[in-house]
C-alpha cells in the first residue's frame, strides 16, 4: 500500500466520520448540562439515524478508498458526497439536540437582576496561564517559518494546515471565553456561586484551547518532519489525530450554546425595547 | 445590582436608565467607577444589547456617564451644581405622580408623608 493510498483511506474516514463526531460532542455537552441542572433530556431519534447511516457509509467509503488507485478524482467526489449526505443527517440531529436541550437552558423570569461590577477575563484566569496558548501558537508559527524551506513541496498544504489552524482555534476560543463571562441567565442564583461556576467554565475552555493549540501545532510539526513514503503509518496516524482534534475543537465551540442558560419570556429580548 | 421587570409596561430602556440613575444617586456607583460593558449587562438581563446601549447613551446625554466608543463606560464626576434640567425634570415627575395619587384617591397630607418617607429611606440607603 502506498502512502497516498493510506492518506486516501484516512481522508475517507474523516469525511465519513465528521458528522457523527460533531453530533456526539454536541450530545455529550447537552446531556451533561441537562444533568447538572436536573432537567430531563432524552437522546433524539435523529442521532440514532445518523449513527446507523455512518455505520453504513463509513465501510463503503473506506473500501472504495482502498480499491481506487490514488490520486483519484472519483474518490474526492465520493468523499464529498459521503460528507454531504451525512451532514444532512447531522444537521437534523443537531436541530433535535437543540430542541431537546431547551428545557435545561431556558429560564423564565419576569424580574431580572444584574451586577454593576464589570467582569474581565483576567479575574477568572491568571495571566501566565492565559498566555500559554498565545506562546505555543507564536512558537509554532515561528518554527514553521524557520523550517518551511527544508520541507518537501509535495502535500505542503496538508503539512501546514494543522499548524495554521492553531491561530484559528486561539481566536475562536478567546471569543468563547469572553462570551462566557459576558453573562447568562442566573435568576435566583447566588452571585458567588454563579461567579465560581463561571470561573470553572472559563478554565475548562482555556484547558481545551491549550490542548487544541498544542496538539495541532505538535501534529503539524511532526507531519513536517515525516517522510510520507517511508513513514506512511505515522503520517496516517498524525493526519487522523489532527483531524479528530480539529473536528472536536469545532464541535465543542459549536456546542457552546447548548450549555448556555438564557432568558425566555414573551416580548423581552426580541423586542429590544 | 440593578433590577428590571420585562412584563412591565414601562420600556426596558427606561427601566435600565432609571435603575442606573438610582445606583448613581445612592452611591452604589461612584465617580470614576467603571460600569459593565453593554454586552455583559445585556447578557445578564437577557435583553438586546442595543437596549442597554441606548440607556447608557441617555445617561451620557444627561452628563451622568462617559461612554467611550469601543471602550469602557465610566461614571462621571458630578459637578455639585444643581442642574436646571434635573430640577425641571423633578418638578414634572412630581406633578405626574401627585396627579396619579390624587386620582387614585390618596389625600394630600398622605402624599406628603409618603414623599417624606421615600426621601428619608433614600438618604438612609445612601448613608449606608
Amino acid at each position: 500500500m502506498t502512502s497516498l493510498q493510506v492518506l486516501q483511506i484516512a481522508v475517507a474516514c474523516v469525511a465519513a466520520g465528521t458528522a457523527w463526531l460533531v453530533v456526539r460532542v454536541a450530545l455529550m455537552v447537552a446531556a451533561r448540562h441537562a444533568g447538572q441542572v436536573g432537567a430531563p433530556f432524552t437522546t433524539p431519534r435523529a442521532v440514532r439515524h445518523l449513527s446507523r447511516a455512518t455505520l453504513l457509509v463509513l465501510p463503503v467509503v473506506m473500501a472504495t478508498a482502498f480499491v481506487l488507485t490514488p490520486p483519484s478524482l472519483l474518490m474526492g467526489a465520493i468523499d464529498a458526497a459521503a460528507f454531504t449526505v451525512l451532514a444532512v443527517f447531522g444537521m437534523r440531529a443537531l436541530g433535535e439536540i437543540d430542541s431537546a436541550s431547551g428545557p435545561a437552558r431556558d429560564v423564565r423570569a419576569a424580574e431580572r437582576t444584574a451586577s454593576l461590577r464589570p467582569r474581565r477575563l483576567g479575574q477568572y484566569v491568571p495571566l501566565p496561564l492565559r498566555l500559554v496558548p498565545f506562546v505555543v501558537t507564536a512558537m509554532g508559527l515561528l518554527a514553521l517559518g524557520w523550517r518551511i524551506d527544508d520541507v518537501p513541496s509535495d502535500r505542503l498544504l496538508m503539512r501546514v494546515t494543522f499548524i495554521l489552524s492553531g491561530p484559528v482555534f486561539l481566536w475562536l476560543y478567546e471569543v468563547w471565553m469572553r462570551n462566557e463571562i459576558s453573562g447568562q441567565a442566573s435568576v435566583g442564583d447566588d452571585e458567588r456561586i454563579v461567579d465560581e461556576r463561571r470561573r470553572r467554565r472559563v478554565r475548562q475552555i482555556l484547558l481545551v484551547e491549550i490542548i487544541l493549540v498544542a496538539g495541532l501545532t505538535g501534529v503539524g510539526h511532526t507531519l513536517l518532519g515525516l517522510d510520507w513514503i517511508q513513514q506512511s503509518v505515522q503520517v496516517t496516524v498524525g493526519t487522523i489525530t489532527g483531524a479528530v482534534l480539529g473536528v472536536t475543537g469545532c464541535a465543542l465551540a459549536l456546542s457552546s450554546d447548548l450549555s448556555r442558560r438564557r432568558y425566555r419570556e414573551a416580548g423581552s429580548a426580541a423586542n429590544g425595547r | 445590582m440593578i433590577r428590571i421587570d420585562v412584563t412591565s409596561a414601562r420600556p426596558l430602556e427606561d427601566q435600565i436608565a432609571a435603575a442606573l440613575r438610582q445606583a448613581l444617586a445612592q452611591g452604589e456607583i461612584g465617580p470614576g467607577d467603571e460600569l459593565p460593558s453593554v454586552r455583559q449587562l445585556a447578557g445578564d438581563l437577557g435583553v438586546h444589547w442595543n437596549t442597554v446601549a441606548r440607556a447608557y447613551r441617555r445617561l451620557a446625554d444627561e452628563r451622568l456617564l462617559i461612554v467611550r466608543r469601543g471602550r469602557s463606560v465610566v461614571a462621571r464626576e458630578l459637578s455639585g451644581q444643581v442642574s436646571r434640567v434635573a430640577r425641571t425634570g423633578l418638578r414634572d415627575q412630581l406633578n405626574e405622580a401627585i396627579a396619579a395619587a390624587v386620582l387614585g384617591g390618596i389625600p394630600s397630607d398622605e402624599i406628603g408623608r409618603i414623599f417624606q418617607e421615600a426621601l428619608a429611606r433614600f438618604a438612609e440607603r445612601r448613608r449606608s
